[in-house]
């Protein structure tokens, strides 16, 4: 099956190589040198154990506009599908943080709509000006109606964002100090004390 | 077991290649340098380091983690986390034996709708990756992800629910044909009143049936950890579970004779997990042609072997679900059967998913290659002189070098043809240098061996 799969592939490459055909030149390599040392790149964690406490992984998470589009306008609040994880909610409660959410949702969707006109007319270079942190300036890169674009766009974010707030706001005094505790922990991926304790099979 | 040993004991360019696949198969590949790192240990030590992973320091990652601010109450979070453990884990077998019992005790988070809870069971597996069997399978039993996703929080005295023990069974011990409906009915009652709440496992007495159980001919007053006892005992169970471990980390198919070994030491080693991975990497038949680059890599493989090999630093916000458009999302296994593995990773769509992945990370978007290796200074610093010597090295590096003396020879006229088509004996302009360097990792990407483990 293995080499069933290989074939396959072995074709779709063989299209691949087909299709560029016209700049496959042919040439001879001559000294065709067996010796090639592994890359010395960099330090990185997998480095060995000699450096390994200097050195961390270097992780970035690219975010696309519309994800830092989405990060802004949540300014961190959390979800209804975060806050029904606190386990100590109480039906009242549950049923009240419910409410609040569906009210707040009806009040996001109008705006949203807007927001996503707005956004329908602009450019890439022009979103990416409005999520700058820079205030806009009318300059020789913004023509006149776009910058008038670019402004209602950037109050347009600014109140969902002053909307999400609010509502979480509204959510919070809905919640006890101990429970938006345990939301943090949630968050923060604090586990359950005896998780990680030995079990009796280990210890014998 | 003597007999079966591989009788590799001092270094040669085959145990390098040995252990290159140990690598592979008991992690997801590596950077150049962590293979000489565990090339300086030899097969044995670079073994016995993957198979105690306790004894392995691994705070820089933790502390990274922490670094990143993940949320563990989003499901995409989640999903980038367990993928950055893959990926900067200095641990890989602890991590590739999590995601082997992530597709065997397979919980959704679709159904489950609580992702700090599926992390927590993720922890768990980790905790128990290379321990016991016995006390994973009783962890796994009061897991609260799992309660919920086998619905035994409704299982109780007088109207039990048979999904747990019914599953218990057919996935996670002693395999299909090996019970009865009559056994499963009775380990239901055992499992009743096992239920969760907030704050973790509770046993519901009030809802547990105490009366007199007959499972797989043992009665008494049977509980849940009674019959998990009783299953972990089982022939059955040791080969059930060799044959999809050596399926997981070896090859499809294998002969009994290897399934018996390493079922053997599991029955031997107190159903000790560590044991039977030894014994499936120690075997003779690991180190063999039937083996090597024997199995279609997961999505998990190609993704994070891809990123450790070119050593990317940048990594998309999609790279899961990119790993789902490949076929496995992880949080997310299609059915209680997890992913089956083997060829049902390929389709025409997923194999399009896995070469538009190689092409991105060919491409400018995230791509670190050529930051870490740029062109000229790959030339000079390991005197890679002509196309040959540019296609051995990364032939080498992504593929072990395993390609067709033809594919070879084609790779070779790609990089020594300029932009235009026309042959040149040395690219001397950094750009096209850069474009063909960047071309021919593409193309060694959509080689079948690159989608081989």
């Amino acid at each position: 099956m293995t080499k069933q799969i290989g074939q396959a592939a072995l074709i779709t490459v063989s299209l691949f190589f087909s299709a560029q055909t016209d700049c496959f030149a042919l040439e001879k390599t001559a000294n065709s040198s067996q010796k090639f040392s592994p890359p010395n790149a960099e330090e990185t964690i997998f480095s060995g154990p000699a450096n390994i406490a200097e050195v961390l992984p270097k992780y970035k998470i690219n975010s696309r506009p519309a994800d830092e589009i989405r990060i802004f306008i949540q300014a961190g609040t959390p979800d209804l599908e975060q806050v029904r994880l606190i386990g100590s909610l109480n039906g009242k409660q549950r049923e009240a943080v419910v409410k609040a959410y569906e009210k707040g949702r009806a009040e996001l969707t109008p705006l949203n709509q807007e927001f996503n006109e707005l956004r329908k007319k602009m450019s890439a270079k022009l979103i990416e000006r409005m999520l700058s942190k820079e205030e806009p300036q009318m300059d020789m890169m913004t023509k006149s109606d776009e910058f008038e674009l670019l402004l209602k766009a950037r109050n347009m974010l600014q109140k969902l964002r002053s909307k999400r707030l609010s509502i979480w706001e509204e959510i919070q005094a809905k919640l006890s100090p101990a429970q938006l505790e345990e939301l943090d922990k949630l968050k923060s991926g604090e586990l359950p004390e005896d998780l990680m304790q030995q079990t009796g099979s280990e210890k014998k | 077991m003597s007999n079966t040993r591989a009788p590799i004991r001092t270094q040669s360019k085959k145990e390098s290649m040995w252990i290159a696949q140990l690598l592979r198969r008991a992690g997801f590949g590596y950077t150049p340098k962590e293979l000489q790192y565990y090339k300086s240990l030899g097969y044995d030590g670079a073994l016995n380091e993957l198979l105690n992973p306790k004894q392995v320091d691994n705070t820089l990652l933790e502390k990274a983690i922490k670094e990143q601010s993940f949320d563990f109450t989003n499901p995409n979070d989640l999903r980038r986390w367990w993928l950055y453990r893959m990926i900067y884990s200095r641990r890989p077998l602890e991590e590739k034996m999590t995601l082997f019992l992530h597709g065997h005790f397979a919980t959704s988070d679709r159904k489950v709708r609580n992702p700090h809870a599926m992390y927590v069971q993720n922890m768990l597996m980790r905790k128990y990756a290379l321990g016991n069997f016995h006390d994973l399978l009783i962890a796994m039993a009061k897991d609260p992800a799992m309660i919920i996703w086998l619905d035994n929080q409704q299982n109780r005295k007088g109207k039990p629910n048979e999904n747990f023990a019914r599953e218990v069974m057919e996935l996670f011990t002693v395999g299909i044909g090996n019970y009865t409906e009559t056994d499963i009915k009775e380990a239901a009652r055992a499992f009743t009143g096992w239920q969760t709440r907030p704050d973790g496992f509770y046993f519901n007495k009030g809802q547990h049936d105490f009366s007199k159980k007959t499972v797989l001919s043992v009665s008494g007053n049977l509980n849940g950890e009674d019959i998990v006892s009783i299953l972990v005992k089982r022939p059955e169970t040791s080969r059930f579970l060799a044959r999809k471990l050596i399926t997981f980390f070896a090859y499809d198919n294998p002969d009994k004779s290897y399934v018996e070994r390493v079922a053997s030491s599991f029955r031997e080693n107190n159903f000790s997990l560590a044991a039977m991975l030894r014994s499936i990497f120690e075997d003779k038949t690991f180190q063999s042609e039937r083996a090597y680059h024997a199995k279609i890599k997961s999505p998990a493989e190609l993704v994070v072997g891809s990123i450790k090999t070119l050593q990317l630093e940048n990594l998309d916000n999609d790279l899961p679900q990119l790993m789902g458009a490949m076929g496995q999302d992880l949080f997310h296994p299609p059915s209680v059967k997890g992913w089956d593995g083997g060829e049902s990773w390929i389709s025409s769509d997923t194999m399009m998913e896995r070469f538009n992945f190689a092409a991105r990370i060919t491409t400018s978007r995230f791509d670190e290659l050529l930051k870490t290796y740029t062109p000229t200074e790959l030339v000079h610093r390991f005197g890679l002189t002509n196309a040959l010597e540019m296609v051995n090295y990364f032939v080498d590096l992504l593929v072990d070098g395993d390609v067709p003396k033809q594919t070879r020879q084609r790779l070779v006229e790609y990089v020594s043809s300029d932009l235009d088509g026309k042959k040149v004996s040395m690219i001397e302009d950094d750009r096209t240098l850069d474009a063909k360097l960047r071309g021919l990792v593409h193309l060694i990407m959509t080689l079948p061996t690159y989608q081989l483990t």
